[in-house]
């Protein structure tokens, strides 16, 4: 790095001296770039954070005229857009209706696990359809086209986040025969079918996070239109002018994401040194070494019953996942600590999402 | 749907397939359409920002009443050097136009369909001409086009009326200029907008390129008696239209054009319905006129926009030639 033939100019009888600008910098040594901002006292990252500190986030909710519910979630640089459109599943006469409302034992999921997709054909899904878009121009790096493995990587792991917390109670999506007098199973009639898609708008690092949010406010917000069985008809109508909520789960989880970045070791002997980033932008992306992601919840109750300015230590919290990729670096009390940041993040962001429900629409 | 093999990339449905939602109501309790107050020769209130999406070159996002829209542009950058690109002289323009799934009232696919490829060309088409392309040899720029919420046919598409016991599935009449003039409000606010990325991002054009639209209107006529007469004579023009026919009016041709002002060019014309050929072309000539004139309107906001971000830019180096104290915390970068 220390010689650029074009920087040195022949006319000149002295050469230039050999620093660079800041950006020319960011550039070409981006993993040193990095170290120097975090090896500094107090460690500051290039975008002038905190090791702990995140973006600031904005939401919006129900913005969008034709989606059921949507949600704009705006962290930093990162920007995505959640819609969620329901549409019905009429049940045939002989099926079991039970099948479709399992998170886990469905065959549909069934196939799933034992890995069908893997086996060279792609699977049909349950009720809840996540899609994640990032062939919106969002990023540079990102090409257009269709979804590539981060799109395919995402939108699975959102599907797997909203099985594993069991986010929508799947018997609210039911649609009943009202007139009949059958048991409740046979009532059954058909299901509201979610298609939850996300677009990214921008993308700066830390998707994950951004768009399980938006996907959160906008299942919240959303308002699906009453739906019955007509007997007449024999068909599932709709009635405009009524709507219900979706009903979710008593305390929702959130994810917060934090980047380990290397850092050279001193003298060449101790520890190997590393230090953790909070909600990364897609600059520390490309430098970490090991992704941590931690799924928490926070009582729904405490923050709304009590204070809500209660310090984040009294809140209850519970951490539901922890997902760790790469390395061997972060250890046990790397995530206690980051544990207590992702319950204090989650309490945030309920925050603001019972502020959006609240404001008058 | 649900013959159709699942896509591998992406996360599917329930086998069964699904559909889309039917309403039921009662046609006495119909809603009709809300009229609009504004005058015909006004177009609405347009939002644009250029330069929300850092990670691009240029970007804008724009907002006219229900119609949300974001483009990026990528590039200019290189070619990828396989054996099997041409040499190009100019720069390659790409425009990709694609509908989010739930932007309109009937859920879209994944994969762009033929009324986005179509919006796509035609933009195409709108911007050539306006960039300065060979000044860009050997690359190519892509414009992307985010099409989150619009304006489309209403809840009317699904809906089943019902009297007195037996149901009628009713296709309702659409007049016939309606598609049109939901995708010609969409292409010229794509226009508008990419032009705006395009500014944002420091590509070289001969000059901003802004869209319009308008739609010629009679009055509605008996489908008996047909007057054939007063058909020419009361005609009604209505700048960047709405969904909805003013009262009593029957739409009869809308124009969607890009226009560059200041050379007082039209880069790209698209007039679909019916247009007169009785009186020689003075009715295409009125319309096109109607919808230049919506396209001035628009550039306004675009030239604006185009400001506010030279502002912007000048400011920032402003600030950042003079030793801020940002600039004296950064950390000593030499080696």
């Amino acid at each position: 790095m220390s010689t650029l033939p074009s920087q040195v100019s022949s006319g000149n009888s002295q050469p230039p001296p050999l620093t660079f600008s800041t950006s020319l910098f960011r550039q070409i040594s981006p993993a040193l770039y990095l170290q120097r901002h975090l090896l500094h006292s107090p460690p500051t990252r290039p975008n002038g954070r905190s090791p702990f500190q995140c973006r600031d986030f904005t939401l919006t909710t129900n913005s969008l005229s034709h989606a059921h519910g949507s949600a704009v979630v705006r962290a930093g640089d990162t920007a995505v857009v959640c819609g969620i459109r329901g549409e019905i599943l009429t049940v045939a006469p002989g099926d079991d209706p039970s099948r479709f409302e399992s998170y886990h034992s469905s065959p549909t999921s069934a196939t799933h696990a034992c890995g069908s997709r893997g086996a060279g054909g792609a699977s049909w899904g349950g009720l809840i359809v996540p899609n994640v878009e990032l062939s919106t121009g969002c990023s540079k790096k990102y090409p257009l086209g269709p979804p590539g493995g981060l799109a395919q990587t995402l939108s699975d792991q959102l599907h797997e986040l909203i099985n594993v917390t069991k986010l929508v109670s799947l018997d609210s999506l039911r649609i009943y025969d009202k007139g009949s007098d059958l048991d409740s199973t046979m009532k059954i009639k058909g299901y509201w079918s979610l298609y939850v898609d996300v677009l990214c708008i921008s993308l700066d690092g830390n998707i994950l996070d951004a768009a399980w949010y938006a996907i959160v406010a906008a299942l919240k917000s959303s308002r699906l239109p009453l739906a019955c069985w007509n007997q007449t008809e024999e068909r599932i109508f709709c009635d405009a002018s009524l709507n219900h909520p979706i009903s979710l789960r008593q305390s929702l989880p959130f994810t917060t994401t934090f980047a380990l970045i290397p850092l050279p070791n001193p003298e060449g002997c101790g520890d190997e040194a590393a230090v953790l980033l909070n909600d990364p932008d897609s600059y520390e992306e490309d430098e970490a070494c090991e992704i941590l992601t931690i799924l928490s919840t926070t009582d729904l109750s405490t923050v709304q019953g009590h204070a809500p300015q209660s310090p984040s230590g009294r809140l209850r919290t519970r951490v539901e996942k922890i997902e760790k990729k790469g390395g061997w670096k972060i250890g046990i009390s790397h995530i206690e600590s980051c544990s207590h940041l992702a319950a204090s993040k989650a309490a945030q962001y309920i925050q603001s999402l019972t502020k959006e429900q609240l404001a008058p629409m | 749907m649900a013959a159709r093999a699942p896509d591998r990339r992406r996360n599917n449905p329930p086998s069964h397939g699904t559909t889309p939602p039917v309403f039921l109501s009662s046609s006495s309790e119909a809603v009709k359409p809300k009229q609009s107050s504004r005058p015909p020769n006004e177009i609405r209130k347009i939002f644009l920002r250029t330069g929300l999406i850092s990670s691009v070159t240029g970007s804008s996002f724009l907002e006219i009443a229900p119609l949300k829209l974001s483009v990026s542009v990528l590039g200019p950058r290189p070619l990828p050097r396989t054996s099997s690109t041409p040499f190009a002289a100019q720069a390659i323009l790409t425009t990709e136009v694609k509908f989010a799934p739930f932007a309109s009232t009937v859920r879209r696919g994944y994969l762009r369909d033929s009324s986005e490829r179509d919006l796509g060309s035609r933009l195409y088409q709108a911007l050539v001409g306006a960039i300065r392309r060979e000044l860009y040899p050997k690359s190519r720029i892509e414009v992307v086009v985010t099409i989150l919420d619009s304006e489309d046919e209403g809840d009317d598409v699904n809906t089943v009326y019902i009297e007195e016991g037996k149901t009628t599935v009713e296709t309702k009449f659409w007049d016939a200029g309606r598609s049109e003039r939901a995708l010609g409000v969409v292409l010229a606010g794509c226009i508008t907008a990419a032009s705006a990325a395009l500014a944002d991002a420091g590509i070289e054009m001969f000059d901003l390129v802004s869209g319009g639209v308008a739609t010629s209107f009679v009055d509605e006529v008996d489908p008996k008696g047909k007057s054939k007469g007063d058909a020419v004579g009361n005609k009604l023009y209505v700048r960047d239209p709405v969904i909805a026919p003013p009262e009593g009016k029957t739409p009869l041709a809308t124009c969607v054009l890009g226009y560059m002002a200041a050379r007082d060019e039209i880069s790209e014309l698209w007039i679909s319905g019916k247009v007169g050929t009785k009186n020689g072309t003075t009715e295409m000539d009125e319309l096109v006129d109607e919808a230049i004139a919506a396209a001035r309107s628009a550039r306004g906001v675009l030239n604006e926009a185009a400001k506010e971000r030279v502002q912007f830019i000048v400011d920032k180096t402003g600030a950042a030639s003079a030793p801020t104290k940002t600039e004296a915390m950064d950390v000593e970068m030499s080696g």
